[in-house]
């Protein structure tokens, strides 16, 4: 097992390394000239032209691009050309409540998915099912945007119950945690209000993320369930008179979600781009965000470390996957 | 005489289906006195694991009892609810050996789990009881190494391996009746005897009473008692194996014999083919098939008639009154 | 006691329900804005419309615009006197003038500020770069401070209120590797201003608190209620920002509120829309460089189709002053005999008769870009495109962003054959818009990307440019722009009216153009 891992750790090097060729070309490739956008609004060609040279951006694109390594290698992704902050600072300020987000979504898509698609699985052909599919299909089909606007107006606006916007109530000062995980932090430093308020700000924000991966997490459950009980054993389960409930949530439940854990691995990367849409909506200072906010003033140094993060993210969750597979079929744990 | 443990009696069993109500079961009557094997034999499709089904109280949806009772200890199975089926029946009084020994084992979960799942919930004692009568029960059933053989997965052991396992789970609960669905079938000719002599040993042992269901005449010479024969979900001859074997009455039966005495591996010798249970006629099923079909036969209704020590055969041959002298 | 699962799970269920009165409750002596913040917090690197939201309020120049129209007032700086020849420039301090760390602010802070400037080289350097050299801003004593100009420039005192004063020992303590400090600038504040920063409070364009400085030079009789402190939380999303002004999240939104949304906010008891005539222009811009709008009369046919009323009365609500020319209408230097165009495609049509017989090809399809997050000028476009395929012009719609347009202006091959943006004070001057605009030695920058040349209006601006008094300099640009209208380089279409959602718990609000309204200080709060 831990061969298995260290050859997959390993795998993702390459991978990364060649995410990032792919990206600089890209960027690259945009006609969109930073040093035209961070001159700002009254700036001269010359001015335009120092900022081009004190930036590097005149030098031939293979230099910029070893350059960049050199950097990356000692873990300094450049400064990015707007806030004129270390990019790396700007990410370790901002990765946490994009985590925050992403893992509260994760947690209602796979918390409330799983149950639901057992329970549609389980109530094949009958009302809770078909309710439940047209459910999942309008839990794909509805853009998050809309979604969020009505949570907003109903949940913010209407009935007051929660705030409309933002990770924290504008009175409130972050607490000096060592995490920077706004929940985690208010715990460890004992401030219940901190936490309470930080949660209730979280809430719509991750109904929001969490609706499609819900849906998603829904019908791979129902399917793999559906699949599973037509299994001999199943049967076999049953003539030997398992307790109902531990029978279909304990026996046939860890046969079903080899692809809803596959899913739940493709949804976080997923959610890290649905955090986009969600963070720009809900004011949520995060990664999402920041990207948006890279993309339209095309600061390129923000866009490659972002997609080098996501890069990272994604080969980690799928190294998880990978390892979650093993750990709920013993089969593939003797075969690896 | 005492009372048997299963007694099925006239039993009807519709499955509704795309193209309307299929008559799986029209008519299944037999008894199993204590201690004894009874062997279920029939062709597939003859309707055997929707019999199994319905003693074990797990219909498919769609599937509805049209009539009939199954008498267990002197209880009807039939009018047991879910709840009780669940808690009282399955794998405590009635328990059941599958098919296949490689599909039956839930693969992710080790084999202890799984038989001290039953265990845990009908049987009383601590966990390290159980386990300790799962050791002896898979000792018994020559299992080697049986106590590190808990901590494993199915996918660990072999054909035969399993089969033993799931004999040794039958037994764990201490059941009134074992219900075997074909356990051989799967496995190879040696390993097929070795299971069959452990099953005959285990029921003298215990006492426990068996329903083995089968299509291999010859498995049923081997290891069965008593014996019902099945044709198109109806049963239409039962008695002693010996019996049975050795003078067959009814057509059907004789023609079975008579195209494989020793064989088991289908009816080719019979001209003709099953009819489906949608279109079967409302009286005798073999009559199409049948060389001393009279004309009443496919309106006469399934009506088992005693015979000489214990027999008793289904056909319009050994009515009292011929019909035939009526018409 | 001992708490089960259960109980502990209704109890943080209670703590959320029964939450801190409303979502939306306001915090007492806190305001909260949810307009965008600079990209960096460095008044000299930065010079836009969020930079002038922050370094209104933390910083303070030597003058500042105050009023609507703008009038320039002594700020710092209690006075000014210019030489005859318009070369020499000397500023008087205030006395007793305080930064926020509790030094006082001196002529050198002055000076190093105007010479930080200089040599950053960014957006505020450009007024003076062409005029300035470093070494000419010197301090002959704490309380003086005097310019010596390469050459006479009319604007001059127009560009002072751009420069921010710094606390020169507080930023060069932190210089790093002669970056002049930029580094930590970029994320601290060294100002005098009405407003400190709170240190530990930023995260780039999210947040961002500043508190009241008690010692600010202007004192606070004034004002009997201050805002106290500022919570500067950036809405994406201007509907937000909407949604929270009327639930009492947020007390002051940025000020280009749909017009959409003004009837919403006015018919709510929590907030009102502060409505206000700015100079800030809109216009469709023409490559003049290129076919077809190379040719005179093309361009006319395409300034008398287009919908001006149409679109500010339907689109825009009312909430926007005709603006026929380059310049804004309130500005001095408007010639106010210069009439413009006018919607009727009767002579655009005719217009577009004599172009072909000028051989222009008016069949080729041509292309406006919008910048894709502000939908006015997609509205703008769309209604044009409509007007246009109804006289037999096609015109194409891209989707476009601000760097992106701002690049391809670089030369007049890749820039665009029309495009849709604002022009805003950036200072209060004639030389901001149709100086920067159509003098073609600006060709290059995004401001001047009609690419129109003309050598008449370059000499008439460039005598402008080199005088000092407003009234021989008022003249010369009336007549740059009676020919640059004449010449129909552009479609001008309006000059902004200012709109911005403010909570009914401040009072006191001041508008000037130059800002757009973002000093603070003025401001009352209740409760």
């Amino acid at each position: 097992m831990a061969g298995f891992v260290l050859r997959r750790v390993l795998l993702v090097l390459p991978s990364l390394l060649g995410l990032l060729i792919v990206c600089f070309l890209l960027i690259r490739m945009v006609p969109a000239d930073p040093a035209v956008a961070l001159a700002g609004d009254n700036a001269t060609p010359a001015q335009i032209e120092a900022i081009r040279r004190s930036y590097g951006l005149d030098q031939p694109i293979h230099v910029q691009f070893l350059r960049y390594l050199e950097g990356v290698a000692r873990l300094d992704f450049g400064q990015s050309q707007f806030s004129s902050r270390p990019v790396a600072e700007d990410i370790a300020q901002r990765l946490p409540a994009t985590l925050e987000l992403t893992m509260a979504a994760l947690l209602i898509s796979v918390g409330l998915g799983v149950p639901l698609g057992v329970l549609a699985a389980v109530n094949h052909n009958r009302w809770p099912d078909f309710v439940l599919r047209v459910v999942s299909v309008a839990g794909v089909a509805i853009a998050a945007f809309w979604l969020a606007i009505m949570l907003q107006m109903l949940f913010a606006m209407q009935l007051g119950w929660l705030p409309l916007r933002g990770q924290l109530s504008a009175g409130l000062t972050p607490p000096p945690g060592p995490t920077g995980f706004l929940l985690l932090d208010s715990l460890l430093v004992g401030r219940f209000d901190l936490f309470a308020d930080a949660l209730r700000h979280l809430v719509l924000p991750a109904v929001t993320l969490s609706l499609g991966g819900l849906a998603t997490i829904t019908r791979f459950t129902r399917a793999g369930v559906l699949d599973t009980l037509q299994k001999d054993f199943v049967f076999y389960e049953r003539a030997s008179g398992y307790a109902p409930r531990r029978l279909v949530w304990i026996y046939v439940l860890r046969n079903s979600v080899a692809a809803t854990v596959t899913q739940i691995g493709l949804l976080f990367g997923g959610l890290i781009a649905g955090a986009v849409v969600v963070e720009s909506i809900y004011d949520w200072p995060g990664i999402g965000s920041y990207t948006v906010q890279a993309i339209l003033t095309a600061d390129s140094k923000v866009m490659l470390a972002v997609t080098l993060l996501v890069g990272l993210i994604y080969a980690v969750v799928n190294i998880l996957t990978d390892v979650a597979h093993a750990l709920i079929d013993p089969r593939l744990r003797d075969r690896a | 005489m005492a009372m048997p443990v299963l007694e099925v009696e006239a039993l009807r069993v519709a499955i509704r289906g795309d193209e309307g109500m299929a008559r799986i079961l029209d008519h299944i009557a037999f008894r199993l006195e204590t201690g004894r094997i009874l062997g279920v034999v029939g062709e597939s499709g003859c309707g055997k694991s929707t019999l199994i089904r319905t003693i074990l109280g797990i219909l498919p949806r769609g599937a509805q009892v049209g009539g009939g009772r199954v008498m267990f200890e002197g209880e009807d199975l039939l009018a047991f609810s879910e709840a009780e089926l669940n808690r009282q029946v399955r794998g405590s009084r009635i328990s059941f050996i599958p098919q296949d020994p490689y599909l039956a084992l839930n693969p992710v979960f080790t084999v202890g789990a799984q038989l001290l799942e039953t265990m845990r919930r009908h049987r009383h004692g601590t966990r390290q009881d159980h386990r300790a009568e799962l050791v002896r029960l898979l000792r018994r059933v020559q299992l080697p190494d049986a106590e590190a053989a808990l901590d494993r997965y199915p996918h660990q052991f072999s054909g035969g391996q399993r089969q033993r396992l799931l004999i040794a789970a039958a037994l764990a609960c201490a059941p009134r009746l074992v219900v075997a669905d074909e356990p051989t079938t799967a496995l190879d000719v040696t390993t097929q005897q070795q299971i069959l002599l452990l099953l005959r040993e285990l029921v003298e042992e215990t006492g426990v009473s068996m329903l083995f269901v089968t299509h291999d005449l010859g498995v049923v010479a081997e290891l069965c008692d008593d014996l019902c024969v099945i044709y198109a979900g109806q049963s239409v001859e039962t008695g002693l194996a010996r019996a049975v074997l050795g003078s067959p009455m009814h057509p059907y039966t004789r023609a079975l014999l008579a195209c494989h005495p020793d064989r088991s591996e289908g009816f080719v010798g019979i001209p003709g083919a099953v009819p489906s249970p949608l279109r079967a006629p409302p009286g005798c099923r073999f009559a199409p098939r049948c060389p001393e079909a009279r004309q009443g036969c496919p309106a006469r209704a399934p009506q088992p008639r005693a015979a000489a020590s214990g027999r008793a055969v289904d056909c319009i041959l050994y009515d009292p009154v011929p019909v035939e002298a009526v018409s | 006691m001992e708490l089960t699962r259960r109980n502990y799970a209704a109890l943080t269920l209670a703590t959320l329900i029964a939450a801190p009165a409303r979502a939306g409750a306001a915090t007492p002596g806190l305001m909260v804005r949810s307009d965008g913040q600079p990209q960096n917090l460095d008044p000299h690197q930065i010079f836009d419309v969020p930079m002038m939201g922050y370094a209104l309020n933390t910083y303070d120049g030597l003058y500042r615009y105050q009023n609507n129209p703008p009038v320039l007032e002594p700020w710092l700086a209690t006075g000014h006197a210019s030489s005859e020849d318009g070369l020499d420039w000397e500023f008087k301090l205030r006395p007793g003038v305080t930064f926020h760390d509790g030094s006082p602010l001196t002529a050198a802070d002055v000076v190093y500020s105007f010479q930080r400037v200089l040599a950053l080289n960014k957006a505020p350097a450009s007024a003076f770069l062409p005029i300035l050299k470093p070494g000419n801003v010197t301090a002959p004593d704490p309380l003086t401070v005097r310019f010596r100009l390469d050459r006479p420039y009319g604007p001059f005192l127009a560009a002072i209120p751009i420069v921010a004063i710094v606390n020169a020992k507080l930023v060069q303590a932190n210089e790093k590797g002669g970056d002049h400090g930029a580094a930590w600038l970029a994320s601290n504040e060294a100002g005098s201003g009405a407003y400190s920063f709170v240190p530990g409070t930023l995260t780039p364009n999210e947040r961002l608190g500043m508190q009241r400085f008690e010692g600010h030079f202007w004192g606070w009789s004034d004002n009997p209620s201050p805002v106290a402190r500022v919570a500067m939380r950036t809405a994406r999303e201007t509907s937000t920002g909407v949604l929270g002004l009327m639930n009492g999240s947020i007390d002051w939104t940025d000020s280009y509120l749909p017009t959409d949304q003004v009837e919403q906010i006015q018919s709510s008891r929590v907030a009102r829309v502060e409505r206000h005539s700015s100079l800030r222009t809109f216009v469709i811009r023409m490559n003049n460089a290129r076919a077809p709008f190379n040719n005179l009369n093309f361009r006319k046919a395409m300034a008398h189709a287009f919908n001006y009323d149409g679109f500010i009365k339907e689109i825009l609500k009312g909430y926007a002053d005709r603006n026929a020319g380059p310049m804004p209408n309130p500005l001095w230097g408007v010639p106010k005999d210069a009439a413009g165009y006018d919607y009727d495609l009767g002579k655009a049509r005719n217009f577009l008769r004599a172009a072909q017989a000028d051989g222009v090809n008016i069949r080729q399809p041509i292309r406006i870009h919008i910048q894709s997050q502000l939908e006015q000028t997609n509205q703008a476009a769309q209604l044009f495109q409509s007007d246009l395929q109804s006289i037999g012009v096609n015109l194409r719609i891209v989707t476009d962003t601000w760097a992106n347009i701002v690049t391809s202006t670089g030369s007049a091959e890749t820039s665009p054959d029309m495009w849709i943006h604002w022009v805003s004070t950036y200072f209060v001057d004639p030389e901001n818009w149709v100086g920067q605009m159509y003098d073609s030695q600006f060709h290059g920058t995004w401001k001047a990307s009609s690419w129109y040349k003309n050598p008449e209006v370059d000499a008439l601006l460039g005598r402008a440019r080199g005088l000092v008094k407003q009234a021989e300099r008022a003249p010369l640009y009336e007549e740059a722009t009676r020919r640059v209208m004449a010449d129909c380089a552009d479609i001008w279409v309006y000059n902004t009216v200012e709109l911005r959602g403010v909570s009914n718990r401040l009072s006191g609000y001041r508008f000037c153009p130059a800002g757009g309204g973002s000093e603070l200080r003025w401001l009352q709060l209740k409760g």
